[in-house]
């Protein structure tokens, strides 16, 4: 049992730009680097291109949320596509990637670049972060809940660690692993944001941003491009590195698209995920996992929406930091994830499985990752699940 | 009333929010219910999420628990100055839906999970729209 399309559309190529907390550099040019760098690591020329997805497309949401629209990309690049989807409103950040697998299996391009750029160190200037929604007017949709009350993303996942300690037990003790294991792996890759070592007694006295969640726990704006190019699967064989194909894929969103509107507080919307009835993989196969971490409890709630451990045990889980370190049985965002590799939202995520199942993460790579799995979105955006492996 | 905020930012009114932000110019604190399974529904839909029946709002009792809180520390908005608290409150009626509000009139080290507490509006106005935003106090 596998996806239509395993086996049959493959991750071809990957790119990322230079990757910096404020580079003030042009965010057009850097989604340009990452996207050229994807089609050449693909074998391919940008005339081969001839599809386009992108996450989120032109968008208000704040200061560099997005780097680069559809628009933007296809006409610098001059790309020809027969086919294009940018936007905001997927299954989470991947969506942008699951359109653009459907769009090869269904036989509407045969190789399409794909990419998420952020420009949010640069835009948001040197000052302090601020909410979206910051700049005034009346608010509309999700956000005429959140903002007369004051509250961010930030303050919804502070909620949901207090939920989680209240109901589960979990100490901030056990949630400080996430940072301090996403840290010491990010000293290993020569593109991460911060690579100052980071322990529990630092962890235990930073400042709060909004108690529970201290700074630690919250990801960093940063400057940044990730791109893919997903491809038919006879084209494997043209290409200098493995071939990754996706084994199984979900994307399920049951909640609403709220915070409030999800059924537990302590979980986000991955619960209803029903990812392993999708392939003949069982969890205990996976070798390495890529966790979204916007914020350090999202990862709480993916390693218990995969299955790794029960639902309220995460906590226990990763007690000790060992478990999810280089050499545990479980690596996770061996790249430094956002906290301290930087908010590439997601894409990064994707990067990092696809270098770990090519044998390609250098210093930081897992002892042979036959299976990755890649979990990417929270509460209220909607997420996508994902299984990779080498293309057979 | 302690402010945590002098001015709030005012939604923009709908056919769907109006009796949500605007029920505090009668002291109500209005919430859909489903005229079906008669679950409350929140924030406010054309049909229930769980059986698609027609929701209508209810004036409820304004007593609610406390699901969950954070203290904010971070001027993450203009004119909302830190420390303050926002929390997902739960109505009496019906502990399986929340809204997100902030607790006033109490110290953040006072708040615990469950605690008692009832609503108190905020009035504010921006142009011909007059709202009264939903906020806690403890309720002793």
């Amino acid at each position: 049992m596998t996806s239509l399309l395993t086996d049959k559309v493959i991750i071809s190529g990957i790119g990322q730009s230079d990757i910096g907390r404020r580079l003030g550099r042009d965010a057009l040019e850097l989604t340009a680097q990452a996207c050229v760098a994807a089609v050449e690591d693909a074998g391919l020329t940008l005339a081969d291109i001839d599809g386009l997805t992108t996450y989120p497309g032109a968008s208000q949401a704040g200061p560099g949320f997005s780097g680069a629209s559809l628009r933007d990309i296809h006409d610098a690049l001059g790309i020809k596509p027969n086919w294009v989807a940018g936007g905001v409103e997927s299954p989470g950040q991947l969506g942008a990637v699951v359109d653009a697998m459907l769009a090869v299996a269904g036989g509407m391009a045969d190789h399409v670049l794909c990419w998420r750029s952020i420009w949010e160190g640069t835009a948001q200037g040197g000052g302090r972060r601020q909410g979206y929604g910051a700049r005034g007017g009346r608010p509309t949709g999700m956000m005429a809940w959140q903002l007369p009350f004051g509250a961010t993303a930030a303050n919804l996942a502070a909620m949901q660690v207090r939920a989680r300690m209240i109901r589960y037990g979990l100490t901030r003790e056990q949630l400080a692993s996430i940072a301090i294991v996403e840290r010491a792996n990010a000293r290993l890759n020569p593109s991460a944001i911060y690579s100052d070592p980071l322990d529990l007694e630092s962890y235990l006295s930073a400042r709060m941003v909004s108690d529970p969640l201290c700074m630690y726990d919250c990801d960093i704006a940063c400057d940044g491009a990730t791109a893919f190019v997903i491809s038919r699967a006879e084209h494997a064989a043209a290409l200098g590195h493995p071939a990754v194909t996706v084994e199984a894929l979900d994307c399920a969103h049951h909640d609403r698209f709220t915070w409030e509107g999800g059924e537990d507080i302590t979980r986000i919307s991955s619960r209803w995920s029903t990812i392993w009835e999708r392939t003949d993989y069982t969890v205990t196969d996976v070798d390495y996992a890529s966790l979204y971490d916007g914020f350090s409890v999202f990862v709480l709630c993916w390693l218990e929406d995969f299955g790794f451990c029960k639902v309220g045990e995460s906590g226990e889980f990763i007690a000790d930091p060992a478990r999810i370190s280089l050499g545990g049985d479980l690596p996770i965002n061996t790249a430094g994830g956002q906290l301290s590799g930087g908010r590439l939202h997601g894409f990064g995520h994707l990067h990092e499985a696809c270098l770990q199942v090519r044998g390609e993460a250098g210093d930081r790579q897992v002892d042979d990752v036959a299976l990755a799995a890649v979990g990417v979105g929270a509460a209220n955006s909607g997420t996508t699940a994902m299984l990779l492996r080498s293309a057979r | 009333m302690s402010e945590i905020a002098a001015e709030r930012p005012v939604p923009l009114l709908t056919d769907l929010n109006r009796p949500y932000w605007t029920g505090g110019s009668n002291g109500e604190w209005r919430l859909q219910r489903c005229t079906d399974c008669e679950r409350l529904v929140h924030p406010p839909a054309l049909r229930c999420p769980h059986d698609h029946g027609v929701p209508e709002y209810v004036a409820l009792s304004g007593r609610g628990i406390v699901e969950t809180w954070t203290v904010n520390q971070h001027q993450f908005f203009p004119g909302f100055t830190p420390p303050y608290v926002i929390a997902f409150v739960t109505p009496v009626e019906d502990d399986r839906v929340r809204v997100l509000t902030n607790l006033v009139n109490v110290e953040p080290d006072d708040v615990t999970a469950g605690m008692p507490v009832r609503v108190t509006f905020q009035r504010c106005v921006d142009g011909e729209d007059e709202v009264f935003i939903p906020l806690f106090e403890p309720d002793h």
